[in-house]
């Protein structure tokens, strides 16, 4: 009770000083990563260089909890402790929720969706950090995509409006766009739509590979031997598959930006108490997020691996039972 | 009102109109999960994941609406 | 797709690093830990089926114990039975034979007394007989003699004898 209250006082007091020792610049939204520096002709990201970050932390964090199990410590094995103890936590949860979507291909599945999950759920909270996003480079303008296009676009009708919307317009050599050194890497295109492709790829490689070419028979069927429902049916499901691949993306994109700016928004409109319980919603929405891209990766690639022939004649035959 | 005015009304309205349906449909799916954790709550667990299933499911409409708007707003329609 | 950022190396560095990642987590997190708890789950049931075991041949130890107790029970019941018979017994023929004693002492006793009487009863007569034959020769004031005088004794012997 008193934590909460000394929390609002100092949230208030912050909120009529802070303006007191500099300039609050009107939250700067940017659609797309920002790139730091470029090592030949590749850019380098702030994206990317967070989902490097993120993936050496996951690599070390591994590595360190099961340091004592893979030198064979028959310790570690019969008293989990510590990291050790949290990760199996994890894994073991992980694992027996996929082995209630599909116990037989589990082992298989795994890996990927283990990784799917981790790397989402950890890249999500990585935005969270203080210090993420609002850390940053001011740089040349010119080189910041659609957004400063615009905002150059509409600067020429008002300047002095837009000059003191970012953060870096009081500078005056030149260098006027705002570039956040880091940047949750889910809340980057390019992270959603590369695990989006590898789940499409996933799900349809199992597909193929339990199947055979039998699994094409899922979308295209014969008209004249089930109908013409069927076939539209089937096309359907062609259709779904594909767009499949833009929901994945753009529904952890979108939550996780979204959150991201909602966060920009709150901390705007009253510093560091309004954003607050607005973090425990994105803690939230990030677990959500990276826990339904691993159950539906799952969930398709279970469904991918099911003969349709089989549900089609089993529903058939229910029918037939039922009448 | 300017090409560029135009396009954020239409942007915002394409996200806003869109995210109706599927507000109202994780409504629908989770009153029925918790009506059905009512009545049967050692199901919890497997209700709890079905539902969030069942959201995903409505809202990647939402979702889709979303990405037309993005589309509209950034001017790649 | 160039407005939303996306490029082709991007994505293609998101990939590689996902894979490399993958890759690296397969051996070093999951391959370790499922591991270890598929050896747990082993050693859990090998552990329960030993306790399983351990608690058959406990019951089968139990049961024998209370089978020899039952026996031990039942041969201490038999004992105490046979002893409580013999007991029986032998207190029968003690009864008996005391029984026997008091009736052959009570018969012997009856023998003597009627041996006494007897015998007080012939001296009381010959007493008598002598008494009745000084008072007789008393009053008669004569001595009889010879024959007479045995007659006279012999009858009042006689007499005697029919009174009693």
């Amino acid at each position: 009770m008193f934590a909460v209250l000394a929390v609002l006082v100092i949230g208030i007091v912050l909120r009529f000083i802070a303006p007191e020792f500099g300039k609050v610049g009107k939250p700067e939204v940017s659609f797309s990563a920002e790139s730091i520096f470029s090592i030949g002709g590749f850019t380098v990201t702030n994206s990317l260089l967070l989902t490097v970050i993120v993936t050496i932390f996951l690599i070390v964090f591994s590595a360190v909890a099961t340091r004592r199990l893979r030198s064979g410590d028959e310790e570690a094995l019969t008293t989990p402790r510590g990291t050790q103890n949290f990760m199996e936590l994890i894994i073991e949860q992980l694992y027996t929720l996929m082995e209630s979507v599909n116990a037989k291909y589990v082992a298989r599945f795994f890996t990927l969706v283990a990784t799917i999950f981790l790397i989402v759920v950890v890249s999500s909270w990585s935005g969270l950090i203080p210090g993420v996003g609002s850390i940053g480079l001011c740089v040349a303008g010119g080189d910041h995509g659609a957004v400063a296009e615009a905002q150059t676009e509409t600067a020429a009708a008002e300047p002095h409006e837009v000059e003191s919307t970012t953060s870096c317009a009081h500078r005056t050599d030149g260098y006027t766009v705002f570039h956040p050194l880091l940047r949750a890497p889910t809340a980057d295109l390019n992270m959603t739509i590369a695990l989006a492709l590898i789940s499409f790829f996933f799900t349809e490689f199992w597909g193929f590979k339990t199947l055979g070419f039998g699994y094409l028979k899922k979308f295209f069927i014969n008209p004249l031997k089930h109908g013409m429902i069927q076939t539209f049916v089937g096309l359907i499901e062609l259709i779904s598959e594909v767009v499949r691949l833009i929901s994945f993306s753009f529904r952890l994109f979108g939550n996780i930006f979204a959150g991201e700016v909602v966060l920009l928004v709150m901390a705007y409109l009253f510093p560091t108490l309004l954003s607050l319980p607005f973090y425990g919603l994105e803690l939230f929405v990030g677990f959500i997020q990276a826990f339904v891209f691993a159950i539906l990766t799952m969930v398709f690639t279970s469904m991918a691996t099911e003969s349709h022939d089989h549900a089609a004649e089993a529903h058939a035959e229910h029918g037939v039972a039922a009448h | 009102m300017t090409d560029a005015g135009l396009r954020l009304v239409a942007a915002a309205l394409a996200v806003g109109l869109g995210a109706i349906g599927p507000g109202v449909g994780i409504g629908i799916v989770v009153a029925g999960a918790l009506q059905s954790i009512a009545r049967n709550p050692e199901l919890e667990g497997t209700i709890r994941t079905n539902m969030f299933l069942g959201i995903v499911f409505a809202e990647s409409l939402a979702i889709l609406a979303l990405v037309i708007s993005f589309m509209i707003g950034f001017g790649v329609l | 797709m160039d407005k939303l950022g996306v490029n082709l190396p991007l994505l293609l560095s998101q990939l590689v690093n996902f894979a490399l990642l993958a890759f690296v987590l397969n051996v070093l997190l999951y391959q370790p830990i499922l591991k270890a708890l598929r050896t747990r789950t082993e050693r859990i049931r090998e552990s329960l089926e030993n306790a399983e075991k351990v608690k058959q041949q406990l019951a089968r130890v139990d049961a024998d114990y209370d089978a020899k107790l039952g026996e031990a029970r039942r041969e201490a019941q038999a004992i105490l039975g046979q002893a409580t018979e013999r007991a029986r017994v032998q207190e029968q023929e003690l009864l008996t034979t005391a029984r026997a004693n008091i009736e052959r002492m009570e018969m012997e006793a009856r023998a003597k007394v009627e041996q006494d009487r007897q015998q007080s009863l012939r001296g009381l007569q010959t007493q008598l007989a002598g008494l009745v034959t000084q008072t007789a020769s008393t009053v008669i004031g004569k001595e009889l003699q010879g024959k007479g005088h045995d007659d006279l004794i012999n009858q009042s012997i006689e007499q005697l004898g029919r009174l009693n």
